[in-house]
């Protein structure tokens, strides 16, 4: 009788169990992360512990690194200056001739505070969420290159989807070529650019950017540069393996793009 | 006391353990010695853990891990499961195989393109039971 009541409360659970998913539709979307952001500042003090440990015997080079990165800021600041000159110069030139100035990119910078559990999705957790103005499908780059999209975004926490999870996908074009195709994350092997027309010249070395297509990307960031270029498995196509500009899974900091 | 456990594995395995699955262990080692009822229970625990600080649909995670748990437990009731190393390495083995077996279809993943997880699981396998006993100590 004990041996049944117990199967029986064995099946009564699983059965539970396997509702929840068809049931998970009814909860908000941003369940998780929300949930996830109790977390948040044990999750900020380890990440940043393990960031000052992991850079401990690199402390000469730091320092080195750090003397030469503070002389090219004042470089750069000089040169800025002779920019600031011209951009005021075109603006005044441009308010003549009645054009329409195009926005500016705000940025919002964020840590990297954590990874994505499983070893087959490739997420990240930033320390900024809804209050400090992330909202989903924001864009998220890291120095020259384009990292991922705000995927859920909690209170005071979001996960980024990476360029090289399995479920980006993402509209670009070979900067020489012109070329364009759909770039598909591939985990650790980086991205393939599928779709690439049979007559197209894309060569080992080639730069990939973002086309524009579709509301989430803006046209012209750097995804990163073509390693081999091959036939497809259906043979009508070309597709290329890109190597991501960013370290994908060394990030500490990124930013995310205000529209 | 386990289950705070489990949570601050999860946050260690976000940050500084990438790669390294330990919670999976866990809810295997917990079926294996306390039979498959406590085994599904601890699965789901763990899993609910597992399911905040992942990504994907909601529930997937859940299902995986209790699974695992019920099937750790059923393993250790139907073949004589003995407190050594060698079985539970066998059994660890198992359980992680079909785990990451489970992964692989419910993520939707090319699971010939993901090979390199037998390392994980050997490694994890061989270790796991060593590193259970120097704790247990």
């Amino acid at each position: 009788m004990l041996k049944l009541q117990r199967h029986l409360s064995l099946i009564l659970i699983l059965i539970f169990i396997f509702i929840i998913p068809f049931l998970s539709q009814f909860f908000q979307d941003d369940l998780k992360i929300e949930i996830l952001n109790i977390f948040r500042i044990p999750l900020k003090i380890i990440s940043n512990t393990y960031y000052v440990l992991r850079n401990i015997p690199n402390f000469k080079e730091i320092v080195a690194e750090n003397k030469i990165l503070k002389q090219n800021i004042e470089n750069l600041e000089r040169e800025l200056l002779k920019s600031q000159e011209a951009r005021l110069e075109n603006e005044r030139l441009r308010n003549l001739l009645a054009f329409n100035a195009s926005g500016k990119t705000h940025f919002i910078p964020s840590m990297v505070i954590g990874k994505d559990l499983s070893d087959l999705r490739y997420t990240i957790i930033i320390d900024k969420g809804k209050r400090d103005g992330i909202r989903k499908d924001m864009v998220v780059v890291s120095g020259n290159g384009l990292v991922g999209r705000v995927r859920e975004c909690g209170w005071g926490i979001a996960r980024v989807l990476l360029i090289v999870d399995h479920d980006s996908s993402i509209s670009g074009l070979v900067q020489r070529t012109r070329d364009e195709g759909i770039l598909v994350g591939n985990g650790r092997a980086g991205l393939i650019m599928k779709y690439l027309g049979l007559d197209s010249d894309v060569k080992k070395g080639d730069k990939v950017i973002t086309s524009g297509f579709g509301a989430i990307f803006k046209k012209g960031i750097l995804i990163g540069e073509v390693v081999s270029v091959d036939m497809d498995e259906s043979n009508l196509y070309l597709k290329a393996v890109v190597k991501p500009e960013v370290d994908i899974f060394r990030l500490e900091e990124v930013l995310v793009m205000k529209p | 006391m386990f289950f705070i456990l489990a949570i601050i594995i999860a946050l260690l395995e976000s940050t500084i353990f990438r790669g390294i699955d330990i919670l999976p262990v866990l809810v295997i080692f917990r079926g294996l010695r306390k039979g498959p009822f406590v085994g599904l229970l601890t699965g789901a625990g763990i899993g609910l853990i597992a399911e905040v600080f992942s990504s994907g649909p909601l529930g997937i995670d859940l299902i995986l891990y209790s699974i695992t748990g019920l099937f750790s437990g059923i393993l250790s009731d139907r073949f004589y499961y003995r407190k050594d190393l060698l079985s539970e390495m066998i059994f660890l083995f198992l359980g992680l195989g079909l785990f990451y077996f489970l992964s692989l279809i419910f993520i939707g993943r090319d699971i010939i393109s993901y090979r390199p997880i037998i390392i994980t699981i050997l490694f994890l396998a061989v270790f796991s039971p060593l590193a259970f006993r120097l704790i247990e100590r």
